[in-house]
């Protein structure tokens, strides 16, 4: 496998990022439950702590995976494919992009908001995006669950579109995705 | 008689200059709606801010008399704001600064010495929660006079050690998420106007 994507195939950088931002998202949703569950003390600053630092990181590898993409060439979809499938697929992956923007964007807000400034790990510490603002917050706090929901249906359609491509249409979109999967049949 | 009146005077001048020795300082009050006493902390990794908004200082103060001059603040901490309530509400708790049994803070000088132009040292005891630890606390002091009222600007920064105080029990006794270190930077402005004309 390649670094970069060629006109059948994602990239191994592409391929990394993809795979690495789901892991990551997986992560954060356990982090934003167990927080949700915990009262304000130490467990709960603790675990909110590590769920900004993986939304910045997260927001970290968005920006590297958008430059990559626009320096790339993007595999073509099959032939098959009718219009109204392909639109369906671009707005599809293009609301992912904008959900693995917003997520962390919001989170960084909502941070600002309550006057808790986001670290890096305790590596760095980010900017205030605005000062202290308790309406922010809620409103930030529920816009943040909300793109939460749309990202959830949106992976949700992503994978059962993937499936559909490789049980039905039999085609390689899933695989060439998939670091080990088996070239086009 | 030429010998009495000199001694006459020479005891007049000696009672003068003692009198002018040992006249107290002038008290400066801090004016509250000029004044901040800000602390910051490192939690998670990143600092953030606070503030007291009721705090008193009086300030006892002459360049000239600094063995006569000394500094008192008195803080309510109830009076606390990290601009999140939910995180203000722990802080007047009993983990931390148990503000049920010790409503205030306070910082009382012992000595004051000067240091380059313009700026003094306050060595001092500080009592928060109860517990009381000797500091000493940068002053940077500048005193405007304008007819009858002198007005002076103090400024200052300091760390202390929260655990010193006991603010951190239980969980909080931990310094993994929450530092020790604790930032007190205070930007008073007080006058001589609320002190009583002849001092006591």
């Amino acid at each position: 496998m390649q670094l970069r994507n060629t006109n059948s195939a994602w990239g191994a950088v592409s391929q990394t990022l993809h795979w690495l931002i789901v892991a990551l998202i997986v992560l954060q949703y356990l982090l934003a439950e167990t927080a949700e569950g915990l009262p304000l003390g130490m467990a709960k600053l603790a675990t909110l702590a590590r769920h900004k630092s993986v939304g910045m990181t997260i927001l970290g590898l968005a920006v590297l995976r958008l430059l990559w993409r626009l320096g790339n060439r993007t595999p073509a979809p099959p032939q098959a494919m009718r219009p109204w499938e392909r639109l369906l697929a671009r707005a599809s992956h293009a609301g992912l992009y904008l959900c693995i923007f917003a997520l962390p964007l919001t989170g960084w807000l909502m941070s600002s908001a309550k006057n808790y400034p986001v670290s890096w790990f305790g590596w760095f510490q980010f900017p205030d995006l605005v000062a202290p603002d308790p309406g922010l917050f809620d409103t930030m706090r529920a816009t943040h669950g909300i793109i939460f929901n749309c990202l959830s249906g949106l992976a949700i359609l992503h994978v059962l579109a993937a499936a559909k491509h490789h049980v039905l249409n039999r085609d390689d979109v899933l695989t060439r995705m998939l670091p080990f999967g088996r070239r086009s049949r | 008689m030429v010998r009495a009146g000199i001694l006459a005077l020479s005891i007049a001048a000696a009672t003068a200059l003692a009198a002018n020795s040992t006249a107290p300082p002038p008290l400066f009050t801090a004016d509250p709606a000029r004044s901040s006493l800000q602390f910051s902390f490192r939690q998670a990794g990143a600092i953030s801010n606070g503030r007291f908004g009721r705090f008193t200082t009086e300030f006892r103060f002459d360049a000239g008399n600094l063995a006569a001059s000394s500094l008192a603040v008195n803080v309510d901490i109830a009076s606390l704001d990290t601009k999140d309530k939910e995180r203000d509400e722990l802080l007047r708790g009993p983990e931390l600064f148990l503000v049920a049994r010790f409503p205030s803070a306070s910082f009382q000088s012992t000595a004051l010495s000067r240091r380059k132009e313009g700026n003094f040292e306050a060595l001092g005891k500080l009592t928060i929660r109860g517990v009381s630890s000797q500091v000493r606390l940068p002053l940077a002091v500048k005193i405007t006079r304008r007819a009858d009222l002198t007005t002076m600007s103090l400024h200052g920064t300091t760390v202390i050690r929260r655990l010193d105080y006991g603010v951190g029990q239980g969980d909080w006794k931990s310094t993994e998420w929450v530092d020790n270190d604790v930032t007190i930077r205070f930007d008073v402005l007080l006058t001589t106007r609320a002190a009583p004309a002849n001092g006591k």
